[in-house]
């Protein structure tokens, strides 16, 4: 294990947060993209382990393993946390394969208004809205992987077929034009 | 209204939207999403519309698919319609076809979510995290200890400063203003405003003194022409 991966594996575990990966860059003084490859590094070296990085566009951090999560949630005797409703689990799944993704695209797909939806799942830190890019875009936080229990959104069921889709792309932009 | 529908109890607000019912339709129906089942459905669909009367934030999805549903409808007594038309009819069907495909997983997250969640370290003991101190305590403290170290952080702090009073000078009232006016009026017959008060800062307070002897009926005024001299009169 690199120098690198040890130093950035033991600030994740001592945080118990998630760290942005600006805060990881500024820390060991190398690039962003440096940074994903040694938040690869320490994926593949956790495999197996009851411990995990959970891994998004713009957070890390260090969880108890997908593996554990029944055995560790019976020991903490942690309550469920109440469940979205299905307007906003429907949001969230189309976020979650196919973020960052503005709000009109989530509508094209679900044919509703989603601003009200929107504005619950950014009030309840499930999603995150990054106002930097016009128009705004909407992905999945750190916090809503860790919920369903999975460190990376590759992890989710059927997510070649759904995050990149020819025939989305193509609706899209027949939607889109006049 | 159908029957079947009050037995199901189910309203509109059961549904996601447009969408969402017309696949539930379509599903009843055990049809797979096309042109051909849209059409099967569309009675039924507007039926429902208007038993149950979407809510005004919805009720412009549902007019839209409900004016592409009629289009498909449509087509059965004309069975040419333009490009642009089927071009719609083609988009209806395609988006419902995706719309599907994300619906069908939300199943699998509620499966997931009620699985519990990951937890990040000190999940299990959040009051060592937020507090460093609980159940640490310095074999040697003591109340005298304590007085002793705040009398010094005391007499550490920095001191403040008084700053000194300002004294402005608040100037003449109007009524002062008008009072002196008054008083030299006994003396002359005639004050030139202009030359009379000490300082510009006066003008603002003289000129109301002014206006108001005047509206009382204690003098005149008389200016001959635009910013010339204004001639105060006592009467």
């Amino acid at each position: 294990m690199t120098d690198y991966a040890q130093q950035i594996e033991a600030y994740l575990f001592a945080n118990g947060d998630a760290v942005n990966k600006e805060e990881l860059v500024q820390l060991v003084q190398v690039g962003r993209s440096k940074v994903d490859e040694i938040l690869e590094e320490i994926t593949h070296n956790l495999a197996g382990h009851g411990i995990a990085l959970l891994n998004t566009d713009t957070h890390a951090q260090i969880v108890t393993s997908p593996s554990t999560r029944e055995f560790i949630n019976t020991v903490a005797m942690k309550p469920v946390q109440g469940e979205p409703s299905r307007a906003l689990m429907e949001t969230l799944s189309i976020i979650a394969y196919r973020g960052p993704i503005s709000r009109y695209e989530v509508e094209v797909i679900r044919g509703v208004d989603c601003q009200r939806t929107l504005r619950g799942l950014l009030h309840s830190g499930l999603i995150e809205r990054s106002s930097q890019a016009s128009p705004p875009l909407y992905d999945i936080t750190q916090d809503f992987l860790s919920r369903i229990g999975i460190t990376h959104r590759r992890q989710l069921p059927k997510f070649d077929s759904l995050s990149i889709n020819s025939k989305i792309e193509d609706l899209i932009q027949k939607v889109s034009s006049p | 209204m159908n029957s079947s529908w009050r037995l199901l109890n189910i309203t509109i607000e059961n549904f996601e939207g447009p969408y969402d019912l017309l696949l539930e339709l379509i599903g009843k129906k055990k049809l797979d999403i096309s042109e051909i089942s849209l059409e099967a459905v569309t009675d039924k669909f507007l039926e429902f519309m208007r038993d149950h009367k979407p809510s005004s934030s919805s009720i412009g999805d549902f007019l839209v698919a409900a004016s592409t549903l009629l289009l498909i409808k449509a087509k059965q007594l004309v069975p040419t319609l333009d490009a642009e038309e089927q071009e719609e009819i083609s988009l209806l069907t395609e988006r419902i076809r995706i719309y599907e495909q994300y619906r069908n997983q939300v199943n699998w997250f509620y499966h997931e979510w009620r699985l519990g969640s990951l937890l990040g370290s000190y999940a299990l003991k959040p009051k060592l995290k937020n507090n460093y101190m609980s159940g640490y305590v310095h074999p040697q403290l003591s109340a005298p200890i304590l007085a002793d170290v705040l009398c010094h952080l005391i007499e550490r702090l920095p001191k403040s400063y008084i700053s000194a009073r300002r004294v402005y000078n608040r100037g003449p009232s109007m009524q002062d203003c008008i009072n002196i006016f008054l008083k030299r009026l006994k003396r002359v017959k005639t004050i030139l405003f202009q030359h009379s008060f000490s300082s510009k800062r006066f003008i603002g307070i003289s000129l109301l003194a002014v206006l108001e002897m005047a509206r009382a009926g204690h003098v005149t005024l008389e200016q001959e022409k635009p910013f010339g001299m204004i001639q105060i009169r006592r009467l």
